[in-house]
């Protein structure tokens, strides 16, 4: 049998903004970008010297807009979320036996890891109980070929097919997309699912993807599954990390996939039609959030993304410089997808409609924006709060004072309330409490995303690398899972 | 292209609005019907109105109000704020009435699936307004208070499905909406605290229940928003218990046979549709019913409570809450509970029961009659007796052409209602020390209220004092034979004497 070589890291044409056809990270600014965050900057300058206190002003009212905007927004989605969620739901029975009830379609499972010998034993134990027939499956691990670490645990444990082992050669840039780019350029499979090293998939999820996608309609390119942790109790971080992955797996997707929005694919537990996602060309090596660049460009492409409910357990970061640096990433790669996709805003606007650029703007501009003027807002109102100083009335004339209390007051409670209300939808109740403890926790998230932020400037193209722990996954991973009944 | 394409109910039912829009325009209809019907002219919508104006002229007072005040809670100013910005002052009042009027109609309406129980309970309420004169007055009184109802009926809405269906949006929008209602007063705090308790009993873990982090999110927003009213009582009267302590001066000076009346009076005309409901749910009651039994003995007890409170203390306009519990409550009565197998027999049985105990409870109601005196806030005008500003004014420019009065709290700063504070000055709480730090700068003047408990509680320690006393500050310039007393300050300004004002 021969098989075919598709060619998913050599460029294909000359464009530096975009060498393999699609739009990429490899600058993070285009021209007109540059200009206009000059000219930009240079306006704000300018208004500062002639009026300060106007600019002041306008630029206050601008956010708090904005604030309310996105609060609103948040709202909706969870209310979708909550009363008609979409995520695709299967019994057991249903998956008896396969689509089309001839043979269970191939599946190509791929685990890109650098570094992680000690965390490889674990995972390949949680791929064996994947239960899925074996000659349907192929496990690829992807392994940089100077990590010699785990390249020698990976051959000490002499692993039989379906597992595999894809040496990836060294070249740059050295970020985990590359290496998925290059474990799927060869062989044939109709599905392809991409999973963490830490990652402990649910056994049945591969099963629940292939029934899935045979019941979607064809535009379906993409299952996510959900995302939740197995350590949540660690300590008080972890507790808000699950609280966070609850609301945006529990409620903000299922919400997003009800407003059929563009869905920021998470990391992991993506499963994708192999040609679909060949025909994209897989994912963008230069862009550290190649997840949720992918996401997008499916959506542009008119394809859809669904959510699966089915949970693929993963490990939360305990430690906050680790955390720091992984939300440093992630900000870093919004800001780096926000700004390629707008490259061509009218482009955009125009495939995209009114309502479904608002939703990447809201989105993808919008979190990371709120999560970079939030510290200035905390503390002009822990300023009023403590000094009441005189003057700063000017700034909040009646309207913008009003909705400026309403975000103050009910944005952030409905924020807060809702990660409490995910932690209760994602059977993690409780940690409910720490879910309404958020607010303490976007200090952290403000601290990240402007660290990103600065690493941009610095240091586009660097991959902060999540740190996974050695560590024993409990049996059970979700607390209060099997004891959730509805009265 | 087919026609279920271009067919825009087909369109809209294919991407789930044609319920959303299918309940608005019953909201339209309803609002309508109702801005058609005769509306009466009510002192609390006088001063709710007066905060808004204050509010919009970014003055303290305004401010103070909104949250100082127990009995002119902050939802309905809102409401009112909000009306007046969209429609005008003329038409503000009306239109917020008429809108929470239809809006919690439409939410006791959905209590029920079937078309035909839903015309019967509209048949119902109907009787109900028309043979009980109580409700009667409140359903027409232009009271911004009618805000309450909204979130009330919603939050019983979702406790009845949550019984019935256990879905979380359920419990969760009961509970924010329950937290809503701390802000809508005494009686909206004690109704919020009541379907919070009777929610929170029903999610509490057991040996097969554990939903675990339940509790949590059903305490948490009424929790939320009473720390919220302390705080802003903080903020803005820099006295974080300034509203309780409002509250306390006021129920303490009710003699206790004073409000045993009131309550017997409170249960008599406020109860029959209440206990109404009772027996109607013990008629055809099945084991899954006994949850929506605690709630509505609940509500029950709840209601009358309030009801007295008002009566006694004056310190809550209750009447619009009143109708609403009443009505939710009979809706309530005609949900079968989730465990409930209904066979035809216990159909008939229950609705024999309901039209028997509704019939006799409608002859009793149509027996009293309405007195408006009965309920001194809500109903009778506080301003009986109050000297005109004009008169006032005229009386002081004869010596003080310069002079302001002081008038306090709520109800006075309302009636005397100055946006520019020209001639009046409003402020919420007295300390007899900025009022003399004021007067050192300025000629002033101090408007007191006889002591009835209309303009502030009989037993507020400083202007009953004032009242039967004096102050040593302070001179009495006129009595007037309702009992109203004009003071002024006697201290003199710093820069500026009698004698020039009369150069």
């Amino acid at each position: 049998m021969t098989t075919t070589r598709h060619r998913l890291t050599h460029p294909v044409c000359q464009d530096p903004l975009g060498p393999r056809g699609f739009p990429q990270a490899t600058l993070v600014l285009c021209r007109w970008q540059k200009v206009a965050g000059w000219a930009l900057l240079a306006g704000l300058v300018l208004w500062a010297v002639l009026d300060w206190r106007l600019e002041l002003l306008v630029l206050n009212a601008v956010c708090t807009v904005f604030y309310l905007l996105t609060t609103v927004y948040r709202l909706l989605l969870i209310d979708l979320s909550l009363s008609k969620a979409r995520d695709i739901r299967l019994e057991s029975a249903e998956l008896a036996s396969p689509p089309g009830g001839v043979q269970w379609p191939r599946y190509i499972v791929i685990l890109p890891m650098y570094h992680e010998g000690n965390v490889l034993p674990a995972l390949v134990d949680s791929m064996r109980r994947l239960d899925y027939p074996s000659d349907r499956l192929e496990i690829r691990l992807l392994i940089e070929e100077d990590d010699e670490e785990t390249m020698a645990v990976a051959r000490r444990m002499d692993l039989q097919p379906p597992f595999r082992i894809v040496p990836i050669p060294v070249s740059y840039p050295r970020t985990k997309p590359k290496a998925c780019n290059v474990g799927i350029e060869e062989g044939d499979a109709d599905y392809l699912v991409i999973f963490d090293a830490e990652d402990r998939p649910e056994p049945d999820q591969l099963r629940k993807a292939a029934v899935a996608f045979s019941r979607m309609p064809p535009e379906v390119a993409c299952i996510q599954g959900k995302l939740n942790f197995y350590n949540p109790d660690r300590n008080v971080l972890t507790r808000c990390f699950t609280a966070e992955y609850a609301t945006w797996f529990g409620l903000c997707l299922p919400g997003l996939d009800c407003l059929h929005a563009p869905i920021p694919l998470g990391g992991t537990s993506n499963h994708f039609r192999l040609d679909i996602l060949r025909r994209l060309g897989g994912w963008d090596e230069y862009n550290v959030t190649e997840d949720c660049d992918l996401g997008l460009r499916l959506y542009i492409q008119g394809w859809r993304t669904r959510i699966l409910d089915s949970t693929t357990w993963e490990q939360a970061c305990h430690d906050p410089f680790l955390w720091i640096r992984q939300r440093s990433r992630w900000a870093k790669g919004y800001v780096q997808t926000y700004l390629v996709h707008t490259r061509d805003l009218l482009g955009l606007t125009r495939r995209l409609g009114l309502v479904g650029s608002l939703h990447f703007h809201l989105l993808v501009g919008g979190s990371l924006l709120c999560q970079l003027i939030n510290p200035v807002y905390w503390l002009m109102a822990l300023v009023w709060l403590l000094f009441r100083p005189m003057g700063v009335d000017q700034f909040f004339p009646g309207p913008v004072f009003a909705m400026g209390a309403l975000c103050l007051f009910a944005g952030n409670f409905i924020f807060a309330y809702t990660s409490a209300i995910a932690c209760v939808q994602s059977r993690v109740g409780h940690l409910a409490r720490y879910g309404l403890a958020m607010p303490f926790y976007w200090v952290l998230h403000s601290i990240g995303a402007w660290k990103g932020f600065l690493q941009l400037i610095t240091r586009p193209h660097h991959w902060e690398k999540t740190t996974h722990f050695s560590e024993p996954a409990p049996a059970s991973p979700a607390p209060d899972a099997a004891a959730a009944t509805p009265p | 292209m087919s026609s279920s394409r271009t067919n825009p109910i087909a369109v809209l039912a294919r991407a789930g609005w044609l319920k959303p829009v299918l309940w608005l325009l019953v909201l339209g209809a309803a609002m309508a019907l109702r801005l058609q019907l005769p509306f009466r002219a009510t002192d609390t919508q006088m001063v709710h109105g007066a905060v808004v104006d204050s509010l919009l002229a970014g003055h303290n007072w305004g401010r103070q109000a909104l949250v100082g005040a127990l009995e002119y809670p902050l939802l309905p100013t809102l409401g009112l704020l909000a009306a007046q910005v969209l429609f005008g002052p003329a038409l503000a009042g009306m239109m917020l009435v008429a809108l929470s009027q239809a809006w919690a109609v439409c939410y006791l309406l959905r209590f029920r699936p079937e078309l035909a129980r839903r015309v019967v309970f509209c048949l119902l309420l109907g009787m109900l307004v028309l043979f009980l004169p109580d409700l009667r007055a409140a359903m027409t009184a232009l009271d911004p208070n009618w805000v309450a109802a909204v979130p009330f009926c919603a939050a019983m809405f979702h406790l009845v499905r949550w019984f019935q269906a256990g879905v979380l949006r359920d419990a969760v929008l009961c509970a924010v909406n329950a937290g809503l209602l701390a802000f809508c007063g005494v009686g909206g705090v004690l109704a919020g605290v009541a379907l919070t308790l009777v929610l929170a009993h029903d999610v509490r873990p057991t040996a097969t229940n554990r939903r675990l982090g339940l509790p949590v999110l059903v305490w948490t927003p009424l929790l939320y928003c009473l720390a919220l009213w302390f705080l802003w009582n903080w903020l803005i009267l820099g006295d974080l218990l300034f509203c309780l302590k409002h509250l306390w001066n006021a129920l303490r000076a009710v003699a206790v046979g004073h409000f045993l009346k009131s309550a017997a009076l409170a249960v008599w005309s406020t109860a029959p549709g209440l206990w109404a409901c009772m027996l109607f749910l013990a008629a055809g009651m099945a084991r899954g019913e006994r949850r929506t039994m605690r709630g509505v003995l609940v509500l029950c007890l709840v209601a009358a409570g309030s009801r007295a409170a008002c009566l006694a203390a004056g310190v809550l306009p209750g009447a619009a809450t009143l109708l609403v519990i009443t009505a939710a409550a009979v809706a309530l009565a005609l949900i079968p509970g989730p465990a409930t197998v209904e066979t035809v027999g216990g159909q008939r049985c229950r609705w024999f029961w309901a039209l028997a105990v509704l019939a006799g409870a409608l002859v009793l109601a149509a027996d009293m009659r309405y007195e408006p005196g009965a309920d001194p806030v809500a109903e009778a005008s506080f301003a009986a007796g109050a000297p005109s500003p004009t008169e006032i004014t005229n009386l002081i420019d004869r010596d003080w052409p310069r002079s302001r009065t002081a008038v306090f709290g709520i109800r006075l700063p309302a009636l005397y209602h100055d946006p520019a504070e020209k001639r009046f000055v409003a402020r919420m709480d007295y300390h007899e020390g900025l009022f003399v730090e004021q007067a050192r700068r300025e000629v002033m003047h101090l408007l007191l209220p006889p002591p009835d408990g209309r303009f502030y509680p009989r037993g507020d320690p400083a202007f009953t004092r004032i009242n039967a006393g004096g102050s040593q500050v302070l001179l009495l310039e006129k009595q007037w034979d309702s009992g109203w007393q004009l003071w002024r300050c006697v201290i003199f300004p710093d820069r500026e004497s009698r004698l020039q004002y009369l150069q």
